[in-house]
């Protein structure tokens, strides 16, 4: 999904930052997310309210949740 | 006075008998009939309802005035202390407003209040949750703009 995350930040770059957490060593984040799965995707708003949370690799979804995002 | 029992004469204004000792009043005190009793009390005499008929109603005491229309007041001639008094209806007037403890407005309004409260309570609690290690979800924001936060690992 790296790829496909890569694309999207590049399409909406400016409007949607990306911040990759890696839980290999650390599951703390995961645990203040209440992530269950990997990936899992969770899309903030500047002030850090959920907006989407997605979990697997669904790159239509991944787009809606960038648009929702974005604003658009 | 003659006595009943002994025939015997006897002062009119004596209760017993001088002779023979029988009591003297009973005669004069003797109970009323029913029929007697109303003659005394100024009725008229009572007529039987013939079979079918609806009962009678008393008709008006002779030599005695008719009660004045709303009852006697006091100091009216009859009056024994006791007069109707007029009662206000039952229930509320129609021009007084319904408490607003029967309108489920009032109701709605606090549920209303209660959930947004609650709500709010708990939207406050995601966005200010932190982990152990003190961090919040606000930390993960990248350059105050909506941010992807990608939860990754390496395997």
């Amino acid at each position: 999904m790296a790829p496909i995350v890569d694309g999207l930040a590049k399409k909406y770059q400016g409007k949607v930052e990306v911040n990759r957490v890696n839980l290999s060593n650390d599951w703390g984040p995961g645990d203040l997310f209440e992530v269950n799965a990997v990936p899992s995707y969770v899309f903030l708003d500047s002030t850090g309210n959920v907006i989407d949370r997605q979990e697997g690799g669904n790159p239509a979804a991944l787009e809606q949740g960038f648009q929702k995002a974005s604003g658009g | 006075m003659k006595c009943p029992n002994c025939s015997n004469e006897t002062s009119d204004a004596a209760s017993v008998c001088e002779w023979c000792g029988s009591l003297l009043y009973q005669q004069s005190h003797a109970p009323l009939s029913p029929e007697q009793g109303r003659a005394q009390q100024g009725y008229p005499p009572q007529v039987p309802t013939p079979a079918g008929y609806p009962p009678q109603v008393p008709p008006p005491r002779v030599g005695v005035p008719a009660p004045p229309p709303g009852g006697y007041a006091p100091g009216d001639a009859g009056y024994y202390g006791y007069r109707p008094q007029p009662q206000p209806p039952r229930g509320n007037k129609p021009s007084d407003p319904s408490p607003w403890y029967y309108s489920p407005w009032p109701y709605v309004v606090a549920l209303v209040l209660v959930l947004a409260i609650i709500g709010g309570v708990l939207v406050t609690q995601k966005s200010t949750k932190s982990s152990p290690s003190g961090s919040t979800y606000a930390d993960f924001v990248v350059g105050g703009k909506p941010t992807l936060v990608d939860f990754y690992t390496d395997t």
